[in-house]
């Protein structure tokens, strides 16, 4: 036996280890939800490192392009002073018409659906390897940032946050090949679900054949599932194929965020249904929508109607703002857990409770002030997107919500919106739907497909 | 002891900047993978338990960055590593373009080990597999550009270290089985 050993003991040496590896694989590829205490302190460690090297890397890039780049500074400061006067202009006119949109918004008795509380976070490393898509971004638990919240940036979806740490977290970006993120194209509002792939190139599957889709085509996320809010943009198409046999055309999406430039990004950490209740007063301010939001936002075919506000106030409220206890997420922060599923967290992560809160029941507070880590670091503060809400003009009952603590994102409709109203989401006529969690070839998804 | 810790410390740090500096080269989705040159640098130049224990722990730390199955990379590394000591008893890694092809090879190999865990695990590979092939090959031929003048540095590295002699004479065992 000793001979035996010591003859092959390279070998069984290789075996024990490779066997240890796949006991790892196959053990724990379904419960990667939670990390192990040394694995969080790994990538706690690591992330304090890339944040250092990030920082050493942006710092030698800013004093590159604030010292060398300052020649001629003098004449670009002149034209954006010209740029800033014609865009001063412009947005005069643009808050003007999304007034209008609000009264005939008011009228038709839609209700705003639209509004998120924000941590903003910097991004200080991405994946190691070139297979997957993930980004680790400098906010974790202490920071209120919990697995499976929606990561947006200015210009669109980013992606959702996979695993946490006390100080750093991973972001699952949609352009990895194992995220699935419900769509709905803007024009047509035909339904199908986005997934990433290998290539930078997003896919939309699902789209039946009969559906109108067109190069060109804004896609966005449909706010089912419960992760992204809806209306926040996702790509466009750039390529339809439909010759192909089947149910289901293939369709390419460019992503609408350039995720290899990013450097900023916001941690949803909750958005609210809320009332459109009507204005006493016009709101001169509350006219810029955040860019990443497009007017389907607050579309409301396929919303449910929200609980009715027991009392209806004479201006937005600001639901996410408000105190008192939320029904979907409690003010520890403790929330559902994700129902099991067979698939691996690192890929599918099943559809979760909906962090939407409803604006019958007072929201929760900032997390910032209810973190259930005490952390020795102050606060993250809430910041919105560059919305309505933060607008120094908003009406007077809008500004309080606009305090650094907790400030939610106020997208307001653009003149843009009515014409979207009239079509109704259809989702794809076809075959049933399996569960997301586990596809069937040829077979759509059914509703909350996100992972 | 002393090489595989410093073998080690130094595949962490290359993460870090697998993570970091790396990320900004313009080769869009492609990413040098210094760890697994690292691996194929030390097949040829360790014995298999340091090796094998460097090969694993490097794997398990990048399972942790990574945003794939966990243990995918433990066990891919593991593999690339032995395949890589076996491969170094017959090819004299130091010499000519030999560890350029090794780098290719090895990255095809791990690229199409992790498809087919990939598959075995149950998931949805569709998305891993579309433009696999595409993404190999230029992955391989970056690999194979980088691997040259990585084995040089690192040699020098171990002369520092002291444990192998500037010539290049390694501390290859004698055999696998």
């Amino acid at each position: 036996m000793l001979y035996f050993i010591k003859k092959y003991r390279t070998l069984l040496f290789a075996t024990a280890l490779l066997f240890s590896g796949l006991v790892i694989l196959t053990g724990t590829h379904e419960k990667r939800r939670d990390l192990g205490i040394l694995d969080k302190i790994a990538l706690d460690v690591t992330g304090f490192f890339a944040g250092i090297i990030t920082g050493i890397g942006r710092g030698v890039s800013s004093v590159w392009f604030d010292y060398v780049y300052l020649v001629g500074v003098r004449a670009e400061n002149a034209a954006l002073r010209a740029e800033i006067d014609r865009m001063r202009l412009e947005r005069a006119a643009l808050e003007e018409a999304v007034l209008e949109t609000d009264r005939l918004r008011r009228l038709l008795g839609f209700r705003e659906r639209t509004g998120f509380t924000a941590v903003p976070a910097t991004v200080i490393g991405s994946d190691v390897s070139g297979w997957f898509r993930t980004i680790t971004i400098d906010r974790g638990s202490s920071d209120g940032i919990e697995r499976g919240m929606a990561v947006v940036s200015p210009e669109g979806v980013v992606g959702r946050t996979h695993e946490v740490a006390s100080r750093t977290a991973k972001v699952l970006l949609v352009t990895d090949s194992n995220s699935a993120i419900d769509a709905v194209l803007q024009r047509s509002r035909g339904r199908g679900v986005i997934y990433g792939r290998v290539t930078p190139v997003l896919e939309m599957r699902y789209v039946h054949r009969t559906e109108d889709v067109a190069v060109g085509d804004l896609v966005l996320t449909s706010g089912v599932g419960g992760v992204f809010p809806k209306g926040l943009r996702i790509g466009v198409v750039s390529r339809v194929d439909d010759t192909a046999t089947g149910l289901f055309k293939t369709v390419d999406v460019a992503p609408a965020v350039d995720l290899a430039r990013l450097e900023e990004v916001l941690v949803v950490t909750a958005y609210a249904a809320r009332d459109y209740e009507p204005l006493t007063s016009p709101r001169p301010g509350a006219a810029v929508q955040p860019a990443g939001l497009t007017p389907e936002a607050a579309e409301p075919p396929s919303a449910p109607p929200a609980a009715p506000s027991p009392s209806p106030s004479p201006v937005r409220a600001p639901a996410v703002a408000a105190p008192g206890p939320s029904p979907a997420r409690s003010p520890a922060g403790a929330r559902p857990s994700p129902s099991p599923t067979p698939r691996a967290a690192a890929t599918p992560v099943p559809a979760e409770t909906p962090r939407r809160v409803s604006p019958a029941t007072p929201p929760e507070p900032a997390r910032a002030t209810t973190s259930p880590t005490p952390s020795p670091t102050p606060p993250v503060p809430r910041v919105p997107l560059p919305s309505a809400a933060a607008s120094p003009a908003a009406s007077p009952a809008a500004a309080p919500a606009a305090s650094p603590a907790a400030l939610p994102v106020a997208p307001s409709p653009s003149p843009a919106a009515p014409s979207a109203l009239p079509a109704a989401p259809s989702a794809p006529p076809a075959a049933p739907s399996p569960s997301p969690a586990r596809e069937l070839p040829g077979a759509p998804p059914s509703s909350g497909a996100e992972r | 002891m002393r090489r595989p810790l410093a073998f080690l410390v130094l595949g962490g740090a290359g993460l870090v900047l697998q993570m970091t500096v790396l990320d900004v080269l313009p080769f869009g989705a492609l990413k040098p993978d210094l760890v697994l040159l690292l691996l194929l640098y030390l097949s040829g130049r360790s014995d298999a338990v340091s090796g094998g224990l460097v090969a694993f722990g490097l794997g398990y730390t990048m399972d942790i960055l990574s945003g794939g199955p966990f243990g995918l990379f433990t066990v891919t590394k593991v593999v690339i590593y032995f395949l890589g000591y076996l491969a170094a008893k017959r090819v004299y890694l130091t010499a000519g373009l030999a560890p350029a092809v090794m780098a290719a090879v090895a990255t095809v190999v791990e690229g199409l080990l992790v498809r087919v865990l990939y598959g075995a695990l149950g998931l949805d590979g569709r998305a891993l597999g579309h433009g696999l092939l595409r993404y190999l090959v230029f992955q391989a031929l970056l690999m194979g550009a980088l691997a040259p003048f990585l084995f040089h540095w690192l040699g020098r590295l171990d002369a520092w270290l002291g444990t192998v002699l500037p010539g290049g004479d390694d501390r290859r065992p004698a055999s696998l089985l």
